[in-house]
């Protein structure tokens, strides 16, 4: 599947993707034109899917809900992803950080074909067009955000602060895979996502997958500015750099510029990435890894009206949900609706008949390479049970009842020891703790592994490796986010944490508890291994 | 969402070993970290963790037959309740309830199950220990609650039980909405009280500890039986003396940390 688009235009020696022609850009941007185009559908239409007829006040959702300012960003990300698979043939996991820009998110997976596989009344023509924008935002239908319903998801949109975490633990212990990960600069201003930053200290390339972070700065959150998006691109770069990234900047309004530059950004980040692997498992490297990382700064709404009743929108906070919201009261909100919607020309991305034209479906990746069919995000398929020992091994004998005292998890370590024993040549199990393994009592783990940090160790280290399987970071968040992205795509695990900090993640425990009570009722997603938090108390 | 409080090492290990492997769940399991008395064998333990919820015969003093007969089922959960007239000799109930979720908790009820034995032997008492929290709302709120039949089993149908557990009391409360008489529970748990102080003082401080306990038992049972009052009288007075000994030496009393339980003389 390498290079398949283009054999000529190698950039240096050794790397896999071949620079963008012109012609493949074109495509690239008709593509992104699509993904646009089913959003703004998704959010406002529900009749009149191809825009065949002209625009109707009968035609507009009564209720308006959905975000468009962070969903350009998403769909150029993801289209330029699907390019990057094509020429690679890498197994890449999306993580859409800001989850609230679910019109975009299902545009791409219908686009590319995983969505109508699983909801074959949303078929990839007329009838399944018109269902796909009723079906958004209404009763009975779908939620604005990315979910379990999502295929290739593994990240609620919702409480924002996970979506690097979550790409993190997805990331252990998968070698081949690279999880993109999309990142507010609103969601970057998050404790939990602060923290998050410190992945170069804990991913091991010998071992571990890549996260591939891309920093949107659009500038705005909902009625405000965001920090990172005030700041230099020197500023926000240092702030990655100090965090072990190796960060290169994208950034623009003209969309051809940005899709060559993002395209170029993205080969690179994936050719450093395999490099940094080789070199990883091949005994070349110590100390962490310098891992690419994409800062891509393009206007919030882009392609969006300019301005709403003389007051401008793309490129400000005002483009982060509905821009137009008067579409069935004022005609003047009608027309540029039409003119906005039109501009994307659908007629020439679909037929008459509502099929995406052929040049822009050979875009999306072979079968099973399509980021909404990644086998990461459906559960445990490939990864094997976990095989406890006989509990006969742990047990105490207890003799007269009450009568002599014991540590309650001791025992427990013992059996947690055995179980990095017995995954050593299959690893599919970690613990997860902030600094307290040994407080816990549960550390009979460290006689067959040790804690994980790819920083240099000092002298004064215990047990710190860089390939130790306890992962051990002061941040409740970052240890339960791990974990959950390390059980969403398969995997088992346990949070070991003090209960009177229980609280710190409380509540991300309950947004993994309705993920798969929500994952539950779907079939086609399958059973994920439990989140087991131990709580102990002194 | 499950939540389980393992009373000992070898019930952990039993609970371990479920969540380790299932999936689709998220599993809270509660444990103390420091040294505390074991009570199960690994069988029991794990027919414990299968239960959810156990009596601990051995830490009771109902007679055998009693139990036994209270053991038959119903025959139908919706068999219509018949009020019996008090007759403590007839009635195969004990006379009180005690119940724990929680390794601290455990050990203040097996404490406090163990002064009432000794000290005041005609009172017949029960112990169940809770390790599955959501056995106890009813099935239709939690998959894991008890069915009513089982439920009264354990702790009967309108005898009083005092609860030591290691949450809030009300959320003890809440989970018990629906079932028989809820208000013949009386729930003591943590009340954000005390930091650094000894474990026993954690307990006292809480309201929660084995004298705290008797008393309360002694106060909500019905009838009259021997020993009582003195038993009261000598909870209040180790509550003193526990406050005296550890401002003075700064840990707990002796008899208090260093407390196993000795199965009653026959
Ligand atoms: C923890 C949390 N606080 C507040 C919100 C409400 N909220 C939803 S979207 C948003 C702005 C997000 O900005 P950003 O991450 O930059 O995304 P984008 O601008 O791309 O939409 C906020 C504050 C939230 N979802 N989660």
């Amino acid at each position: 599947m390498k290079n398949q688009i283009s054999e000529t235009a190698v950039r240096g020696s050794g790397t896999e993707v071949p620079q963008a022609t012109p012609e493949e850009l074109e495509l690239l941007h008709r593509y992104w034109n699509a993904a646009n185009y089913l959003t703004v559908a998704q959010i406002y239409l529900q009749e009149n899917p191809l825009l065949r007829e002209p625009l109707a006040a009968a035609h507009i959702k009564p209720r308006l809900l959905g975000h468009w300012g962070t969903s350009p960003g998403l769909s150029l990300v993801y289209a330029h992803l699907n390019r990057l698979i094509r020429c690679t043939d890498a197994e890449v996991l999306f993580v859409a950080g800001p989850g609230h820009g679910g019109p975009a998110v299902i545009a791409n997976v219908y686009l590319e074909g995983t969505y109508s596989e699983i909801y074959p009344n949303v078929s990839p023509d007329k009838a399944g067009l018109r269902r796909l924008i009723r079906q958004f935002s209404t009763p009975g239908g779908i939620p604005s955000h990315v979910g379990p319903p999502t295929p290739g998801s593994i990240h609620e949109g919702g409480e924002l602060g996970y979506a690097l975490a979550h790409a993190t633990g997805a990331a252990m212990d998968n070698p081949g895979l690279i999880v993109a990960c999309v990142i507010g600069d609103g969601e970057a201003e998050t404790g939990p996502l602060a923290a998050s930053w410190k992945a170069p200290a804990f991913l091991n390339p010998a071992r571990d997958g890549a996260v591939l972070p891309i920093l949107h700065l659009n500038g705005h959150k909902i009625s405000g500015p965001t920090v990172l998006g005030r700041q230099s691109d020197a500023q926000v770069s240092a702030l990655l750099t100090a965090q072990g990234w190796d960060p290169v900047v994208v950034s623009g309004r003209d969309p051809l510029t940005v899709h060559a530059a993002f395209a170029d950004a993205l080969g690179q980040a994936h050719d450093r990435i395999r490099n940094l692997q080789k070199r990883g498992r091949g005994n070349g490297m110590s100390g962490p890894a310098p891992w690419p990382a994409i800062i891509l700064r393009t206007p919030k709404g882009w392609t969006g009206p300019a301005s709403v009743d003389g007051v401008p929108v793309e490129g400000t906070f005002r483009a982060h949900q509905v821009p137009l919201a008067q579409v069935r009261e004022n005609p003047l909100h009608l027309a540029q609706l039409e003119a906005w919607l039109r501009s994307y020309k659908p007629e020439t991305l679909f037929d008459d008949e509502g099929r995406l034209a052929p040049e822009l479906s050979a875009l999306a990746p072979r079968r099973d390479r399509r980021m909404g069919a990644s086998p990461s995000a459906g559960g445990t398929s490939g990864v094997a049970p976990l095989n406890l020992a006989p509990l006969e091994n742990y047990a105490l004998e207890v003799g007269v009842r009450a009568s002599t005292r014991h540590e309650t998890t001791r025992p427990l370590g013992e059996m947690l020891r055995d179980i990095y024993t017995d995954t050593e040549t299959d690893p599919r199990f970690r613990l997860f703790c902030p600094d307290e393994t040994n407080s816990n009592r549960l550390g009979a783990v460290f006689e067959v592994t040790d804690r994980c940090l790819l920083e240099e160790a000092d002298d004064g280290g215990d047990h710190i490796a860089p390939d130790g399987r306890v992962m051990e970071v002061l941040s409740e968040h970052l240890c339960q986010g791990w974990l959950e992205g390390y059980v969403l795509t398969g995997r088992y695990g346990l949070f070991a944490t003090y209960e009177a900090f229980a609280m710190v993640s409380a509540s991300m425990t309950i947004q993994h508890a309705k993920w798969l009570q929500h994952a539950r009722e779907l079939p086609w997603r399958r059973p994920v291994p439990s989140l087991n938090i131990l709580l102990t108390s002194t | 969402m499950r939540v389980y409080l393992p009373p000992d090492a070898n019930t952990l290990l039993a609970v371990a070993e479920h969540v380790l492997q299932s999936h689709n769940y998220v599993n809270l399991l509660v444990v103390d970290k420091q040294s505390h008395p074991q009570y199960l064998t690994l069988a029991e333990a794990r027919a414990h963790a299968a239960a959810g919820a156990s009596i601990w015969p051995w830490a009771g003093n109902e007679p055998e037959a009693a139990r036994k007969l209270h053991a038959q089922p119903d025959v139908d959960d919706r068999t219509p309740h018949v009020e019996r007239p008090f007759d403590p000799a007839s009635r195969p109930d004990p006379d009180i309830v005690l119940a724990c979720a929680g390794d601290v908790p455990t050990e203040e009820v097996l404490a406090a199950a163990w002064l009432l034995q000794r000290q005041v032997p005609s009172l017949r008492v029960r112990v169940v220990n809770v390790l599955d929290l959501l056995v106890l709302p009813p099935r239709d709120v939690h998959p894991h609650g008890l069915s009513d039949t089982e439920f009264d089993r354990l702790f009967t149908r309108d005898v009083d039980v005092v609860v030591a557990w290691h949450g809030y009391a009300r959320a003890f409360h809440q989970l018990l909405h629906g079932r028989h008489q809820p208000e013949r529970f009386h729930v003591r748990g943590y009340n954000e009280q005390g930091t650094t102080t000894t474990p026993f003082d954690m307990v006292v401080l809480n309201r929660m500890s084995r004298y705290h306990l008797v008393v309360e038992a002694l106060h909500r049972v019905r009838g009259q039986f021997a020993g009582a009052e003195a038993l009261i009288a000598h909870c209040g007075q180790m509550l003193r003396r526990h406050d005296e000994y550890i401002r003075e030496h700064l840990e707990d009393l002796p008899e208090i940390a260093q407390w196993v339980w000795t199965p009653p003389e026959p």
